[in-house]
């Protein structure tokens, strides 16, 4: 088993972020950490998900709590620990549950900033895991 | 597997502390504990954000009128130990810059002639920029049956405001008396009622506005009757000042819950103290990227502390107590290669926070055969706590 962290680009859409397990991958994930920038206006309604599908079903999927005043930012981690949120002003830090699992190739991992505003978009995210190649590189 | 408590250095005030896997090392993290003393253990020093220092004194009170705002100067004339003298000339000055007395301030005292004193008495004394020129004055003056007070917005005489008289000072019972002013309308309190209210402004000039230093007390040449003073930083109203009378005396009983300025302290004009603050969470990067970031919490309402955390995996509690907290917080297991780090990071952490006590419980599975000329075991400055070694002879 290796263990890797591996960043995912932002794209036009900026409320959601994506990782894809590629193909001859296992991935034993151990936690999702991603950064939110958050406009005015979104409390309460605001929450943060992250989904699991298969490709075509979606397999899993955990809220994290908004925290912090607006507009700021919040940290989100997605790992094997209670909930929790707190925050400082317009700094917060959330924390959802998320149980140990296997993901084969072609699973993907998908978060959204549920109930965004304008200004609302993440800035980065994270992907920590341990995985196996579930066919040696180069065989077919 | 090899068990190991280890026990990195305290690190500075104002500091987080990280450990960092060291080399040819797997980390299997089994728990962590520290301590978090706000203000370096003194009891309640307010945290100031301002980044200039001079962090105030944090009193928590019982009773917390909402009228006070902020910064109550307090002080006890006479009839306690703490001020020289104690007798005539017996004054607090007012630093340049504590009280805004162009605009907003409250001045009130208990006064008890009980030394049939007649005559004038100068219970607050302002003086202009260039610390000369008296400016802002009040004046009581006792006659029998009867007392007046007057405001001179300078010295000699122009821009007097006269009371209506008020009950007599010399029947050596304590009085209550206070000034509010909003920078436009001014009111005289004594012994639960207004005794009048007027518009009064600084006339204008250099030596006029805004006021500098402030004696508080009894000028020369008077004897021993004003105790128990006080100087708020907003105007209050006659229904503020009624329930600070009724409270007949102390007035610390009702001084802010935020922070209270002793006038012999000098702190900068732009401090921002922040009641509110610091939020504690735990972070696991890969030495380059935060990986995972766990909220742990902080509890002001439990201030001085100190705080004991506790990180295990799976494990998540919070017992508090009176002046600190204990708090066991859930986090995932953890095993890490070398390079990682792990380790509090706190949000709004004050400058004279201090962490201490750490302790780190961890097993270990080389990655590598040990290298016999050094010991890659820990970061300079650590101590070995305890060890375990099934393996050794």
């Amino acid at each position: 088993m290796l263990l890797s962290v591996q960043p995912t680009e932002i794209g036009i859409v900026s409320t959601i972020f994506g990782f894809v397990v590629p193909g001859h991958q296992t991935w034993y994930p151990r936690a999702f950490h991603a950064t939110a920038a958050r406009g005015a206006g979104g409390a309460p309604g605001r929450s943060y998900l992250l989904t699991i599908t298969d490709g075509t079903s979606t397999v899993a999927s955990v809220g994290a709590d908004d925290a912090g005043t607006e507009p700021g930012t919040c940290e989100i981690t997605w790992c094997t620990t209670p909930a929790a949120s707190v925050s400082v002003g317009p700094q917060g830090v959330s924390v959802a549950p998320l149980a140990p699992f296997m993901l084969q190739a072609g699973y993907q991992i998908v978060g959204t900033i549920v109930g965004a505003v304008a200004g609302d978009a993440w800035l980065d995210a994270t992907a920590w895991f341990d995985f196996a190649y579930t066919t040696p590189p180069g065989v077919q | 597997m090899t068990l190991y408590v280890v026990r990195p250095p305290n690190p500075a005030p104002g500091s987080d502390w990280i450990a960092t896997v060291p080399g040819q090392y797997l980390y299997d993290l089994r728990g962590i504990t520290a301590t978090l003393t706000p203000f370096s253990g003194a009891s309640g020093i307010a945290h100031d954000a301002s980044g200039n220092g001079n962090d105030g004194t944090y009193l928590p009170q019982t009773i917390q009128p909402t009228a006070f705002t902020a910064g109550l100067v307090v002080g006890d004339l006479a009839l306690q130990a703490g001020f020289p003298g104690g007798g005539v000339n017996t004054l607090i000055d007012v630093p340049p810059g504590v009280v805004d007395w162009t605009t907003n301030f409250t001045i009130m005292f208990w006064l008890t002639n009980n030394t049939n004193f007649y005559g004038t008495q100068y219970p607050f004394v302002g003086f202009a920029a260039s610390g000369v020129t008296q400016t802002l004055t009040v004046q009581i003056d006792i006659a029998a049956g009867v007392s007046t007070l007057l405001i001179y917005d300078s010295i000699p005489g122009d821009g007097v405001w006269t009371s209506n008289p008020a009950p007599g000072f010399d029947d050596g019972l304590p009085h209550f008396v206070a000034i509010s002013y909003d920078g436009s309308n001014m009111i005289f309190y004594v012994d639960g009622a207004s005794i009048g209210a007027t518009t009064f402004g600084f006339s204008p000039g250099p030596d006029a506005t805004p006021l500098d230093t402030a004696h508080i007390g009894q000028t020369a040449q008077m004897p021993e009757i004003i105790d128990e003073y006080a100087i708020v930083r907003s105007a209050l109203d006659v229904g503020d000042l009624d329930g600070i009378y009724a409270l007949q005396g102390n007035f610390a009983l009702y001084a802010p819950q935020v922070l209270t300025y002793l006038p012999t302290v000098y702190y900068h004009l732009d401090d921002t103290i922040t009641a509110v603050g610091r939020q504690v969470t735990f972070a696991v990067t890969d030495g380059h990227a935060v990986v995972e970031r766990i909220p742990t919490g902080f509890a002001e309402s439990v201030l001085p502390g100190p705080f004991t955390y506790s990180w295990q995996p799976k494990l998540s509690s919070s017992t508090q107590a009176a002046g600190g907290l204990s708090t066991t917080v859930a986090i995932p297991e953890l095993v890490l290669p070398a390079g990682y780090t792990f380790g509090p990071s706190t949000l709004d952490l004050g400058g004279s926070d201090r962490w201490s006590d750490i302790a780190i419980w961890w097993d270990s599975d080389l990655m590598d055969i040990r290298d016999g000329m050094y010991d890659y075991r820990f970061a300079p400055g650590w101590k070995l706590d305890y060890h375990y070694d099934p393996n050794a002879a």
